[in-house]
């Protein structure tokens, strides 16, 4: 076993923090064939139930089953915030990379790219987006990956600055190592640990940010079960029926607070200096 | 291959960085020659653009004008595959162990690297990575350890392993002994002594502690602002020094 299975394996809180957060993930992927009802059949005259043996956690205004449509919502919302993240971890990390690496102009244009864009609201950008695309969990999705990867391109760009020029890479150009063992062998190693914790704390960001936007009403449109759009169409129910607003909100907290935990504890057991 | 061609020669090796008004000159023409198993050194003050020049001969900058010959034939240092042929026969080890090594890369993994990348994963013989640590006066323990788990003189008796593994002509020493302690440093030159005599291996030694630098050379420059201002016999350099700013080496 290599030293990092072994770190990773003789760290108990780690894998307990792991573990919870792969049961939380796949209860909500696995919705379709555990959940009580459809989520989308409307009974009127069942609406705002609080309880009841077919229906466990009650039903909405439409007299959906909420527990069901909770269970869909974290599926589409977990699936796309997880998509949102690998991918921009993944696209920004790499030009980032690619651009500390080529050096010279190249480099040079691409930050300023990155300066000019990151000059304007992450916030006005998604709404010019979805103005333009149109609401949907398509185009939202689209619109914040398309300003988010630029946060990883330059905290990979600056963390390769920080050692570029550093004895190790001299001595691997000196060693006859080669770009792609270069780039897997010696960068990503010195930069995936920082950029997995950034990511797995940005998880609970881009979730909430998802939900923020269809709580505006500009993501998950109806009948699509979706939290942020679950707790938008929740409001004008607090005082008659605030659970409809309590178990949304909950599952995005407890989501939020198990990959903050998650990528905390994955910052301690990716540094090499931690026994 | 003539017997009397020098390892090592720099011709009128001149480096200038920035451009203009800024342009700041580190060499301005610097010429000297290393023997096959000789070791010379440069000594100088900090700026003097010593560790420049090595890097220059390390193939990891290009001058701005002159020449550096290999054997005689001029390195190309727009070349990759020329360059890739002259790193095999020519390594350099690095004033600050620590940063030598990626904190991510087992000890095994960074002595073997440089077969590794050369030669290929066939290359790698079985318990060579133990032998070249005993060369080193360390035992099979230390392979599975990160960079961080090892002392600095034990990081730059790894280092030095590892230069050793591509069984180079020359080794470039940018300064290895100045992180460490006096017992380490004097451990260190004592082995890179003895191996230079063992594999008639040449040395080029950059310092500025002149009762170092005399332990492994047998001739010394005097660098100060980009130029060699004097060279000298390494035994007899106190002696023979004729420039004030020579002498204020020899305590």
């Amino acid at each position: 076993m290599n030293i990092w299975m072994k770190k990773f394996m003789g760290d108990r809180l780690f894998l307990i923090l792991l573990l919870l957060n792969v049961v939380l993930v796949s209860f909500f992927l696995l919705s379709p064939g555990i959940a009580p009802n459809d989520p989308i059949e409307i009974h009127p005259d069942l609406a705002l139930l609080e309880y009841s043996d077919d229906y466990p956690l009650g039903t909405d205004q439409l007299g959906r089953c909420y527990l069901s449509r909770l269970m869909y919502g974290g599926k589409a919302t977990l699936v796309m915030t997880f998509g949102i993240v690998v991918f921009i971890t993944a696209a920004g990390t790499a030009a980032g990379i690619m651009a500390a690496l080529a050096g010279g102009w190249a480099e040079h244009f691409f930050m300023r790219f990155l300066d000019t864009v990151l000059a304007i609201p992450s916030m006005v950008l998604i709404l010019v987006m979805v103005s333009i695309f149109g609401n949907g969990l398509v185009t939202t999705t689209f619109a914040i990956v398309s300003v988010s990867w630029i946060t990883y391109a330059r905290t990979a760009h600056s963390l390769v600055l920080g050692f570029r020029d550093s004895g190790f890479i001299q001595q691997a150009r000196m060693g006859g190592v080669g770009f792609l063992r270069l780039l897997f062998r010696y960068v990503l190693p010195n930069v995936f640990p920082q950029v997995i914790v950034v990511a797995t704390q940005d998880f609970g960001d881009k979730l909430l940010l998802l939900s923020t936007l269809s709580l505006l009403g500009l993501g998950a449109q109806p009948p699509t079960p979706e939290w942020g759009y679950m707790l938008s169409e929740a409001k004008p129910f607090m005082q008659q029926a605030p659970w409809l607003l309590f178990y949304p909100g909950f599952l995005i907290f407890l989501h939020v607070i198990m990959f903050n935990l998650l990528g905390d504890r994955l910052q301690e057991v990716l540094d090499p200096k931690e026994a | 291959m003539n017997e009397a061609t020098p390892i090592l020669e720099a011709a009128d090796v001149k480096k200038n960085y920035g451009r203009g008004g800024s342009s700041f000159a580190a060499l301005k023409g610097v010429s000297f020659s290393v023997e096959v198993g000789e070791s010379v050194g440069f000594i100088g003050l900090s700026g003097c653009g010593k560790s420049t020049l090595l890097r220059i001969l390390a193939g990891l900058e290009a001058p701005s004008s002159g020449e550096v010959r290999f054997h005689g034939a001029s390195i190309n240092y727009s070349s990759k595959p020329a360059l890739r042929e002259y790193h095999k026969r020519v390594q350099m080890v690095f004033q600050s162990p620590i940063s030598t090594f990626s904190p991510y890369m087992t000890i095994e993994t960074y002595l073997m690297e440089g077969v590794r990348c050369f030669y290929g994963d066939g290359a790698v013989k079985d318990g060579e990575a133990e032998r070249l640590l005993a060369q080193v006066g360390l035992d099979a323990s230390f392979l599975p350890r990160l960079p961080h788990q090892l002392s600095g003189g034990q990081l730059q008796r790894v280092v030095i392993a590892r230069a050793l593994s591509l069984q180079p002509e020359i080794i470039l020493l940018d300064e290895p002994t100045s992180a460490l302690d006096i017992l380490t440093q004097r451990a260190i030159l004592e082995l890179l002594a003895k191996l230079g005599r063992e594999y008639g291996m040449s040395f080029v030694f950059v310092g500025h502690d002149s009762a170092v630098v005399r332990l492994l050379t047998r001739r010394v420059f005097i660098m100060r602002q980009g130029l060699f201002i004097e060279e000298l016999q390494s035994e007899t350099m106190k002696r023979d020094a004729k420039e004030e700013y020579t002498r204020q080496f020899f305590p």
